[in-house]
């Protein structure tokens, strides 16, 4: 795995493992703003924590914006349905070849999330954003929302901040 | 923004991308997914435990499964054949079974599963598995074991050490047979 060398705090107070897709947003010097436009398809009936996961990489001290598009303008495509026993409760894709992110998916699976409480949804969908971001999972032992395999952390951790800055710098 | 700040952006940029995590043999126009695991596991005991088959496998080949389209979003599934080469539980050894896994071929390259890459025919895995109706699929992204050389590798997803790791998958499976 990609290993970029910067300090992350953490529990573990370690040099950072950082880990992200190989796709990448373009970056703009003009805005400084890493800006992805949002089609939201998630009824806010179903999952009104989505919103507060939007809210929540938004305001966090990153590149991260997510914008509301319409249908025929958006880079960020979020759907739920019934994915059926994956084994996952939201998964993102994220296209375009390396080096060159075209577009994203962020599929949440009402198979398991419908029974899910506020703070697991608000988990999955924070971490899922922040798949579409590009970051990949989370190392163990680090406070983050990415952990693929721990529903502690349901908000932006200063992890996950650290490699925010460090893929996209402001 | 500040003369230096855009080299040192464009220095880290490039270097991220030359550094990125995927194979190199990945289709120039493809997917990357990963996702929310729903089964969580305090140790690897206690995910063994937890599944319903636990086997050292040999992938036999593998077919495009079931497909999932919502709005404009295709999610494809792949059906991977597998001989039990033994088995602690769950299956016997010598059956055939099938694993479904997340991501396969798309119209415009393959999405591949950052946590379950695609498996390759000839291939050995030591899985943990949960029981699906259309077989079985890995318990999570901590629930597969490649086996390379006779010896299992780390699974790099996993909150916790595998005692295993470097050792064979017969030694595995013995240990996980007394577990029952």
């Amino acid at each position: 795995m990609f290993n970029l060398v910067f300090w992350a705090a953490g529990p573990l107070s370690r040099t950072a493992d950082a880990h992200y897709f190989c796709q990448v947003w373009p970056y703009s010097q003009q805005i400084g703003v890493l800006s992805l436009k949002h089609w939201n398809q998630v009824s806010a009936s179903t999952y009104p924590e989505f919103g507060d996961a939007i809210y929540n990489w938004n305001t966090s001290p990153t590149a991260a914006y997510f914008q509301y598009g319409d249908q025929y303008n958006w880079q960020v495509h979020s759907v739920n349905t019934d994915y059926g026993n994956t084994g996952w409760a939201g998964y993102t894709v994220v296209h375009g070849s390396c080096g060159s992110a075209t577009d994203a998916s962020v599929l949440l699976n009402d198979y398991f999330l419908v029974g899910y409480s506020y703070y697991a949804r608000r988990h999955v969908e924070a971490h899922e954003l922040g798949h579409a971001l590009t970051l990949d999972h989370a190392p163990s032992g680090y406070a983050s929302v990415m952990l693929a395999s721990d529903y502690t952390y349901w908000a932006v951790a200063q992890h996950d901040i650290d490699d925010m800055n460090a893929r996209y710098p402001r | 923004m500040k003369g230096s700040n855009v080299a040192l952006t464009g220095l880290l940029l490039a270097f991220t991308v030359a550094c990125g995590t995927q194979p190199a043999s990945r289709p120039a126009d493809s997917y990357t997914g990963a996702g929310s695991d729903v089964e969580h596991f305090a140790s690897f005991e206690a995910a063994v435990r937890s599944a319903d088959a636990v086997a050292f496998v040999s992938v036999i080949g593998s077919a495009p499964g079931r497909t999932v389209t919502v709005s404009t979003v295709t999610l494809p599934f792949t059906n991977v054949t597998m001989k039990v080469l033994e088995a602690a539980k769950g299956v016997a050894t010598g059956a055939v079974i099938v694993v479904e896994q997340t991501g396969g071929a798309t119209p415009n390259g393959a999405l591949v599963s950052d946590t379950d890459p695609p498996y390759r025919t000839g291939t050995t895995h030591l899985l943990l598995l949960r029981s699906i109706p259309a077989g079985f699929r890995i318990i999570s992204s901590v629930g597969r074991y490649d086996v390379v050389g006779g010896a299992i590798r780390r699974n790099e997803h996993a909150d916790f050490p595998n005692p295993f790791v470097g050792k064979t998958a017969t030694e595995l499976i013995t240990w996980a047979r007394q577990l029952r």
